[in-house]
């Protein structure tokens, strides 16, 4: 018996020494595209000059939607914050997912909102809408007030009102700079094939903001919310960077990205129980429906992430509410590949079918499965007393030190193209949290990683409650202090 | 996780033989090489930092230096050489991207005198047109097509060539500009390059030109043997730069061409230059096949129409694509038929909702 449970776990070990290598292989690689690319973005931004864009008679009108559930404590700074945006020509299109709270009476005192008639262009189900708004002093503010359906359903509502050719999809609460949407639109005018681009997220914790832009950017105090500045640049500047220059972008945030309206109707919209069935990570399940979209119906396209357009964003700074997104986030993700598992190694699907596919499939989503079991056999290894210590700590270190070479390197992507922690005390302690976070933090993810993998094995879809803090509670100027809110499906 | 290995290291027969030794001394060697790296990088990235700061000093410095004497010098209150006095020899690259700033911003005699005052500077530049970086040889292009087009023309106009797509775009747009028109044929004949561009994008670039270019633009779009997007982007610039003269070469477009893209340009086109003896063919279109046509036909027809237009513009508003029927209202409220979008919107209709959408946007 004891020999069977030796042997098992030895093949085991194999399993798990070969997952660590192709994942830490897979981050390494995508790092280095990233500093190849993100060295040539800079270059290529001096010779580009936004200016021409925003005087140009030819930069496309853009609808911004931003679905909004219980925010009264942000929305009329949100709002005023998207009203201050540098572009020629856009909407503003609030959809009130069917708010609890006074989130429509507010937004309706603050900007003079009326009734006002608005023939949808396109007809993705929704839950019902029960009226439309416009404002009085800002004609391109509009407010759609529908029945609660879920963030999926108001983007759907918002998408079937929209008449620009491209439009934004972003959180009500996230801050864009205002020459965010000047630089994102950039790729749907350099390529026309684009279909679909997505931007940097940012948090926006500890940082001051004044009139409804990012003034001063700062560090969260809050450790949680510190851990997550870390994650965000890897994730961004590392990952969603590596994969773009792969041409194999598969996850554009739902708190900032920009499409071309056109192609997502004709994919038939955000997944909802209405439309192609309900995820909780429908901006990752529209970008894969996208690429099957365009793939099968031999339609050229693009899809990518460009690291320069900024939406900052509220993270959550409890370990309740940290997990319960990463949960969510989990489940988002290990739903919308199942659903199209087809394109999985398919050559038909082209990069995304053969490398970034399998990578999110495998690694991504079921690997924490294995990541964990790894902790387990490990736990069981040195209770069988089958380990020497001086191994365990050997590859105790090895783990450790692999994770801060990329958390580091993710720190020098930052500092390579954009330097916006300011400090040198910022990037001390990046470099500090690059060491820490492998002690616990990482640990603790994966573990709520694993759960939402197996809430979205078992079928489980609900949001759960998010907790945010709110970014004003002095409506000119704030440092982040706590509000609550939150958001059901 | 990774640690469940050392169980692999502990069992099995490889590791009897001293390779369980070797492995703990690979082992240590791989985590003193990644830790090496880690602060490497670290060190790296604070080196970065320093290096970026001190940039940010020396340009403090400069603009101090420079920012009284380049006002001075650009309203012609002192010879140019008061400013090239200020300007060491070690200094000639962040001189030139210090004008940059100001010319791209200028004007008439200012903006000749921003140039005057790079001149000396520029062949600095004209190496790094050559460079292996195609980012570096663009940001050279911009420089010298903005700076230099008196004695570098040809290094901008051979950029139109450059393998980079970004390096020919940089020079087109360094090229299509008013104050020199002279330089849009070579533009216009490269344009195929930019077709991957977004063409409405790419017709306000050429636009930039103005009136002067307009025949250029007609020549290229009564021409067959040119791509159909390539003329449908001239259509569009003609638009922009209102050339009335291109109404009748666009009639003539439509009366001979299919290509979709090439048709709505040009219905486009007849919506802001046309005249009421092209009615007739812009007619035609309001029962074309393809709906982005037939809203282009409802648009023109607005502008253009008469009285017995109203009728076909009423019938489009319930059009089955909603585009057209958006476009139609558009075009009867533009015809002045305020009173059938009145009736519309208080009729119960399908698209009462879009006559009252069309007769708010009166109020905007």
């Amino acid at each position: 018996m004891r020999d069977t449970v030796i042997m098992l776990l030895v093949g085991f070990n194999g399993v798990i020494l070969v997952y660590f290598i192709l994942l830490n292989s897979v981050y390494l690689f995508t790092s280095l595209i990233a500093f190849r690319d993100i060295r040539r973005y800079v270059r290529r931004l001096k010779s580009l000059d936004l200016g021409d864009l925003l005087s140009s008679e030819g930069v496309p009108p853009v609808t911004i939607v931003a679905p909004a559930f219980n925010e009264e404590m942000t929305c009329v700074d949100a709002v005023r914050s998207l009203l201050t945006l540098e572009y020629p020509q856009y909407d503003i299109l609030v959809v009130n997912d069917g708010s609890k709270d006074r989130t429509l009476d507010r937004l309706t005192e603050a900007y003079g909102l009326v009734n006002a008639a608005r023939l949808p262009t396109a007809e993705i189900p929704t839950a019902p809408v029960r009226g439309i708004l416009q404002s009085r002093q800002y004609p391109n503010l509009w407010v759609v007030d529908k029945e609660n359906g879920g963030k999926a359903d108001a983007l759907n509502a918002g998408l079937n009102l929209c008449v620009t050719p491209l439009f934004c999809a972003m959180d009500a609460d996230s801050v864009l700079e205002r020459d965010a949407l000047t630089r994102i639109v950039r790729p749907f005018l350099e390529d026309a094939r684009t279909i679909a681009t997505g931007g940097v997220v940012r948090i926006a914790n500890g940082c001051t903001v004044e009139g409804g832009a990012i003034t001063k950017v700062g560090f969260p105090k809050n450790l949680w919310a510190r851990f997550q500045v870390l994650e965000y640049l890897r994730s961004f500047l590392a990952g969603r960077m590596g994969w773009s220059a792969l041409d194999a972008t598969l996850i554009i945030s739902g708190a900032f990205g920009v499409f071309r309206r056109s192609i997502v109707v004709d994919a038939g919209g955000y997944a909802t129980k209405r439309t192609s069935g309900p995820t909780v990570g429908e901006d990752m399940e529209l970008v894969v429906r996208l690429h099957r979209h365009c793939r099968e119906n031999k339609i050229p396209y693009k899809i990518g992430f460009i690291p320069d357009p900024v939406a900052w964003t509220e993270c959550p700074e409890t370990i309740r509410t940290l997990a319960r997104q990463r949960d969510r986030w989990q489940r988002g993700m290990a739903e919308s590949l199942m659903r199209h598992s087809k394109m999985l190694l398919n050559p038909r699907y082209g990069r995304v079918g053969l490398a970034a596919y399998p990578y999110f499939f495998f690694l991504e989503t079921f690997g924490v499965g294995v990541e964990i079991a790894g902790y387990v056999a490990f736990v069981v290894t040195v209770l069988m007393g089958l380990a020497a210590p001086v191994y365990v700590a050997g590859f105790f270190m090895a783990a450790f030190a692999f994770g801060m070479v990329l958390s580091i390197a993710a720190v020098g992507l930052e500092e390579l193209g954009f330097r916006r922690y300011p400090k040198i005390s910022h990037l001390t302690r990046l470099f500090v949290l690059a060491a820490v976070e492998n002690i616990g933090y990482r640990q603790l993810i994966s573990l709520w990683r694993l759960h939402g993998m197996i809430s979205a094995l078992r079928g489980v879809r609900t949001w759960g409650e998010q907790e945010r803090r709110g970014f004003d509670d002095v409506p000119a100027t704030a440092t982040l202090e706590p509000a609550e809110s939150s958001e059901n499906d | 996780m990774t640690l469940g290995l050392l169980f692999v290291l502990q069992q099995g027969t490889p590791f009897d033989y001293g390779l369980g030794a070797r492995l703990l001394l690979f082992l240590i060697i791989g985590i003193a090489v990644l830790l090496a790296f880690a602060i490497a990088f670290a060190i790296s990235v604070v080196l970065l930092r320093l290096k970026h700061q001190r940039k940010a000093v020396k340009w403090n410095q400069l603009e101090r230096k420079w920012d009284e004497a380049i006002l001075i010098a650009l309203e012609g209150d002192k010879e140019l050489e008061s400013f090239w006095d200020l300007v060491a020899p070690t200094e000639g690259l962040f001189c030139v991207n210090y004008i940059m700033r100001y010319a791209r911003w200028l004007t008439g005699v200012e903006r000749e005198r921003a140039i005057a005052l790079a001149q000396p500077y520029l062949l600095l530049i004209v190496p790094r047109a050559e460079a292996r970086d195609p980012q570096r040889r663009a940001r050279a292009v911009q420089t010298l097509g903005e700076l230099g087009l008196g004695k570098h023309s040809d290094i901008v106009t051979r950029a139109l060539d450059d393998p980079s797509p970004l390096v020919a775009m940089v020079a087109a747009r360094a090229l299509a500009r008013k104050e020199h028109p002279q330089f849009l044929p070579p533009v216009l004949a490269h344009l195929h390059r930019f077709t991957t561009w977004s063409p409405n994008f790419l017709a306000s670039l050429l636009a930039a030109v103005g009136t002067d270019a307009a025949p250029s633009f007609r020549d290229l779009l009564q021409d067959p043997s040119r791509p159909a997007d390539v003329r449908a982007v001239v259509a569009t610039a003609l638009g922009y730069i209102y050339d009335y003269e291109a109404a009748d070469v666009a009639a003539d477009v439509l009366a001979a061409e299919t290509n979709k893209e090439l048709v709505t340009a040009c219905l486009r086109l007849m919506g802001r230059v046309g005249r009421e003896e092209h009615l007739p063919l812009v007619r035609g279109f309001i029962e074309s096949e393809e709906f982005a046509v037939r809203a282009a036909a409802a648009s023109a027809l607005g502008s253009l129409g008469r009285e017995e237009d109203l009728a076909r513009l009423r019938t489009a508003c319930d059009d089955g694509s909603r585009w057209v029927a958006l476009h139609a209202a558009r075009a009867l409220r533009d015809a002045g038929d305020v009173e059938s979008l009145q009736q519309l919107a208080t009729s119960g209709q399908a698209r009462a909702t879009l006559a009252m959408q069309v007769l708010a946007e009166m109020d905007e």
